[in-house]
């Protein structure tokens, strides 16, 4: 009667913990999800490119990255001393030879997006800001 | 008959369990495919980008409103002069322009990238409601001026810009790659 006993007991107590991770998994995932980095890595890529694109020659620009780091800091940033400069120089990746600019915020790959500028495109950071450089390409 | 009784029920328990976790599996599978798909939703920018373009190969080519004489001895050079990654415009590249300059109806002068399947393209993606992988195409015009044999004309310069450009996700090993 015991050893029965004992048994449901265990299959209860499995059923309930096999659900309870279910339902943690699930919850993990849609919590993730809700971050919005999907949306972020995208919007951020595209928006880059089309100042690059748009860009003369010897042009400065700069964006506002604070959601972009907000985001980032949520996923990626275990250390709580990590700067903006230091999230954006991880988070802002440009490929010159191919002409794609890469927007990781989650830390799990990311959204990479062509430019058709053939200028030459430098990155840089100032807290929360990104620094676009548009210059003429010296070899040219 | 008791322990039959038992027996069945026991047995309708496990079956339940099995049953029980199928349907959570597939409610779980749901959400996530729905999530997925939400998060994942395209912003299109090519309408912008071809827009982009368009601007500029306006600006490079016309000057103080003369049309470049430079563009039509050396139509290649077109992408040195506007700052242009010419890759991006052959082979498997995703952007395209024609430049055509007209006489009042005539034709007078036109040329474009290689990816002359654009042009096509981009008439059926105008006229049909649902075409999203055909490529987004921008037409503009304005009037310029042109010396020809000491002549001065004024023509209409029309540029046609188009992009077909789908971003992709790529995966950290990739990027580490690069």
């Amino acid at each position: 009667m015991n050893k029965r006993g004992e048994m449901i007991g265990l299959e209860t107590l499995l059923f309930f913990l096999l659900n309870l991770a279910f339902m943690v998994v699930l919850m993990i995932f849609i919590l993730n999800s809700s971050y919005g980095a999907l949306v972020y890595e995208q919007t951020y890529a595209k928006q880059i490119v089309l100042l690059i694109d748009g860009a003369k020659t010897n042009t400065d620009l700069g964006i506002d990255m604070t959601n972009a780091i907000e985001v980032a800091r949520k996923y990626i940033s275990t250390n709580k001393a990590e700067t903006s400069d230091e999230i954006l120089k991880r988070a802002i990746i440009i490929d010159k030879e191919k002409g794609t600019i890469t927007v990781s915020l989650s830390g799990r790959g990311g959204y990479s997006y062509k430019y058709f500028s053939g200028y030459d495109v430098n990155l840089e950071t100032a807290g929360v800001i990104l620094k676009i450089n548009v210059r003429e390409k010296e070899n040219a | 008959m008791l322990s039959v009784n038992k027996m069945n029920k026991r047995g309708g328990e496990k079956l339940l369990a099995i049953w029980w976790f199928f349907v959570l599996i597939v409610i779980g599978v749901g959400i996530v495919a729905g999530v997925l798909i939400f998060y994942n939703a395209n912003v299109d920018a090519r309408t912008l980008e071809a827009q982009v373009l368009s601007e500029r190969i306006f600006s490079c080519i016309v000057k103080d409103n003369f049309f470049d004489k430079e563009v039509m001895n050396n139509f290649d050079a077109i992408y040195k002069k506007c700052g242009l990654n010419d890759k991006l415009f052959t082979g498997d590249g995703v952007f395209y322009f024609k430049i055509s300059l007209y006489d009042g109806d005539n034709l007078f002068y036109e040329k474009s990238s290689d990816l002359k399947s654009f042009e096509t393209d981009c008439a059926i993606a105008s006229e049909m409601k649902k075409a999203d992988y055909f490529p987004r195409c921008v037409k503009s015009s304005e009037n310029v001026l042109f010396y020809d044999n000491n002549e001065l004309k004024s023509l209409r310069l029309e540029v046609l810009a188009g992009s077909n450009q789908f971003g992709r996700r790529v995966s950290l090993a990739e990027n580490d790659k690069n």
